[in-house]
């Protein structure tokens, strides 16, 4: 089947391009397997899983018929230590529709890591909503390590009440089909953040596609985007900051910095930026470009060899991202990375 | 007579005087029938005929963008295709008829001549009414004539180049354009030749409810140099008027051009303008811009850089006051190695007016080793206004350089309180920040029209424009 995928909000002439992509590929059939295993102090949040029969749909413009719906509650004033982590390694050809409900009450905190991998062909569809209530604080980080052929489908909403902080780290790592799609309210005097580290590999198609809202005064939304392309991979960012009346005082931005590996990759960016505030601050910056012949040179002369001098430069890039990350996250990142570059 | 002048610190507001010169020829209705009409009255040859017709099916076929400003309460039947005013196209000034005269002396046009220039053009309505090129130039073998003439004089060159920069099927009001096109320059510099002077063509649309078609076309050949500037204005009216012109533009190998337009059509005024232009190898294209009237305006000039080391200069402000929508921005397309592009683009929304940066840069695989940097400011003076950025960047080659920066803004209280610290009412202080983010797009113009444009500043921000 053709899906039109990530409809932008604002839409630009048609010759661009960037409107909206269409994929071609067949629809997964549901089957009960796939399961999200729950690891960490779980005994102060409320936990209610639930298999259900209807549709699920997202602004991602694919949607299934029945799912798995995992309702994560923190309740008022708790704050969990160590991140919750929800991880599934799939088998060959598994598939995984499920829906995570986040809900932060006031002043709880909590982080939550989600976990991806497999080493043959899997089909993710994840759709998370967050609710962060006044004064909340979380950080969610999703980790794609999916095998090569596999689909990667996440869409993420959250709201971000009065004083609350919400950082989404997503690391994509692997797939032949990417796509993101992002979707954040942000309300009085709270901070969304949105970080995200890519590495396109072979014929893999990434899509991006983020739209935070500055509702209130004072709010604060950031995304940063730090990625890479090899071989004939396709990307598309379409990040959105939104300025909407009444948001005064407020600060939005918005950075996308791609670096072009091969001659045959194909990066299309659209940082767009909508503004109906008058006092407010908004940047967005993008950059793209290949590894310059004289930093490889000189990394090389102090004995790099080429492939540990592309590394290192990727790694200079990604640190941005990274530093904020776990230790046995980055490792895990590094492991990946080296494994596509090789 | 009244003589424009450019350092006065009045307000007057030159650009909405009206005429009543007389019309010779009025058509309304986009049929094959008037086309015709229009083809045979200027006594064109089968080829362009041939193109117009082609044109209007084309029309039909077209649908209105789906994006962009909503153009869906505008009633083209309404508008007149071709409003033919009794002057014809003299070589003095003293031979316009004096009304219309007088409306080109109050913006100035004789005395810039006069003073700056190599050349000049000015279209009244349809019609060009005056064209004239120094004899300078003229010995040079410069062609600098109207459009209607240089089908009729230099068919072989027009031919060449005509529709080739911008397809009649680009999209639907360059379809129309091409069906009713109507006056406009034709400029040819031959190999080598340098213009030290500009050349300007000022176009004037007076008739209310009109639309004006011109079509310009500038050939720059190898190693030549142009400075060309478009002046565009009319008075204000109740009912609406359409702008719907077009500019081809080639540069040639080694050829410079630079491209300078201001355009402060009334608040009545659809302009949906259509440029493009081609660089061929070591080509240096300019676009220095200026938008501040009009109600809606849909503008993006394509620049192809289609030569090894051909470049393109970018610049732009925009203001948009109460009632107006400014969507503009640029093209690029990288299609040769080595080729640089570098973009400055400033937008001062205001009173409710909207402004919206949209571009779209592509770098084909071919372009190797090419560089390209963009960047947008948007100044919001309230929150009534609004500003939006779009901007669409695609890559296909690894050796490629590319950076895009914007920043959307307030003037910041604490430097207007420090200027009226100093003396200066909160207007003037806030004047004055806008002239100084304004600046280094002033600076680019040449000085009589960077003074012209800190003008309509002042008329924008004190609202009596349109």
């Amino acid at each position: 089947m053709k899906y039109r995928l990530n409809a932008l909000p604002v839409p630009t002439t048609n010759h661009f391009h960037i409107n909206d992509i269409s994929l071609e590929f067949p629809k997964p059939k549901y089957h009960m397997e796939g399961d999200l295993q729950i690891e960490g102090d779980l005994s102060s949040i409320v936990i209610e899983r639930e298999f259900l029969g209807k549709k699920l749909t997202s602004k991602m413009g694919f949607e299934v018929d029945s799912y798995q719906e995992i309702r994560i509650t923190i309740p008022k004033g708790v704050h969990v230590a160590k991140p919750i982590v929800l991880s599934h390694h799939f088998s060959s050809r598994e598939v995984l529709f499920t829906k995570i409900i986040l809900t932060y009450l006031e002043d709880s905190s909590c982080d939550f890591t989600f976990t991806f991998s497999s080493d043959d062909t899997s089909f993710l569809y994840l759709v998370e909503e967050a609710h962060l209530g006044v004064g909340a604080e979380g950080n969610v980080l999703f980790s794609n390590f999916l095998g090569d052929t596999s689909y990667c489908f996440y869409a993420q909403e959250n709201v971000v009440e009065e004083g609350a902080k919400l950082t989404h780290t997503l690391l994509d790592l692997g797939g032949s089909v990417r796509l993101y799609h992002g979707f954040g309210r942000t309300l009085a005097s709270s901070m969304n953040q949105l970080r995200v580290l890519y590495l396109g590999d072979k014929e893999s198609t990434l899509d991006f596609h983020f739209y935070y809202q500055n509702e209130e005064k004072h709010s604060t939304n950031s995304i940063l985007v730090e990625g890479a392309l090899k071989d004939s991979s396709c990307k598309n960012f379409r990040g959105t900051i939104d300025f909407l009346k009444g948001c005064s005082s407020s600060v939005g931005e918005e950075n996308e910095n791609c670096i072009l590996l091969s001659d045959t990759c194909r990066s299309r960016s659209l940082p767009q930026m909508l503004c109906h505030e008058e006092d407010v601050v908004g940047t967005h910056g993008v950059s793209s470009g290949h590894i310059s012949q004289d930093t490889l040179f000189y990394l090389m002369s102090r004995g790099l060899s080429e492939k540990e001098a592309y590394h290192v430069i990727l790694m200079g890039n990604f640190s941005r991202i990274l530093k904020d990350l776990p230790e046995e996250v980055v490792s895990q990142v590094i492991d990946k990375i080296e494994e596509m570059l090789a | 007579m009244a003589k424009k002048d450019v350092f006065s610190s009045s307000q007057e507001n030159i650009y909405d005087t009206k005429t009543n010169h007389p019309t010779l020829q009025k058509e309304y209705g986009f049929t094959e029938e008037i086309v015709k009409k229009i083809s045979k009255d200027k006594e064109e040859p089968d080829w362009v005929l041939e193109i117009r017709l082609k044109a209007l099916k084309k029309f039909y076929e077209l649908e209105d963008p789906s994006w962009g400003p909503d153009l869906s309460f505008f009633d083209l039947s309404q508008i007149a295709t071709y409003v033919k005013p009794v002057s014809g196209e003299v070589r003095k000034w003293e031979d316009v008829p004096e009304e219309i005269r007088n409306v080109f002396d109050k913006l100035g046009i004789p005395d810039a001549e006069k003073e700056a220039l190599a050349g000049s053009g000015a279209q009244f309505d349809s019609q060009i009414v005056y064209h004239n090129l120094t004899e300078e130039f003229q010995k040079k073998g410069v062609i600098y004539t109207s459009f209607d003439e240089g089908i009729r004089k230099y068919p072989d060159l027009v031919k060449k180049y005509f529709t080739k920069a911008v397809p009649i099927f680009d999209h639907k009001y360059i379809a129309l354009h091409y069906a009713f096109f109507s006056g406009g320059s034709f400029v040819y510099i031959p190999k080598g030749a340098r213009l030290d002077r500009p050349l300007q063509s000022y176009f004037r649309l007076n008739a209310p409810g009109a639309g004006q078609f011109e079509h310009t076309l500038i050939i720059v050949d190898e190693g030549a140099e142009l400075q060309f500037i478009e002046g565009c204005s009319a008075p204000g009216y109740n009912e609406l008027n359409l702008h719907a012109g077009c500019v081809e533009l080639f540069v040639l190998k080694n050829a410079y051009l630079r491209f300078s337009t201001i355009e402060n059509w009334s608040k009545n005024m659809l302009n949906l303008n259509t440029k493009k232009c081609f660089v061929e190898e070591g080509g240096k294209i300019e676009w220095i811009m200026g938008s501040f009237g009009s109600k809606i305006s849909m503008l993006y000039p394509l620049s192809v850089l289609n030569g090894v080391g051909a470049k393109c200069e970018f610049t732009n402000i925009s203001f948009a006051g109460a009632g107006q929508n400014l969507d503009t921005g640029l093209k690029i397309i990288h299609n040769a190695p080595l080729t640089s592009s570098l973009v400055h683009s400033k937008s001062i929304s205001k009173d409710g007016g909207i402004c919206t940066f949209r571009s779209h840069a592509l770098v084909r695989k071919n372009a190797k080793n090419s560089q390209l940097s963009l960047s947008c400011e948007s100044l919001m003076l309230d929150s009534e206004s609004r500003s939006d950025t779009i901007p669409v960047n695609t890559l296909e080659t690894e050796n490629v350089t590319f950076s895009h920066e914007a920043k959307i803004g307030k003037i910041s209280d604490q430097t207007i309180y420090y200027l009226m610290t100093r003396g200066l009412s909160e207007e003037e202080a806030k004047g004055l920040i806008v002239r100084g983010f304004a600046e280094p797009i002033a600076k680019a113009f040449p000085v009589e029209y960077a003074v012209e444009m800190n003008r309509l500043i002042d008329l924008e921000l004190e609202g009596s424009i349109g």
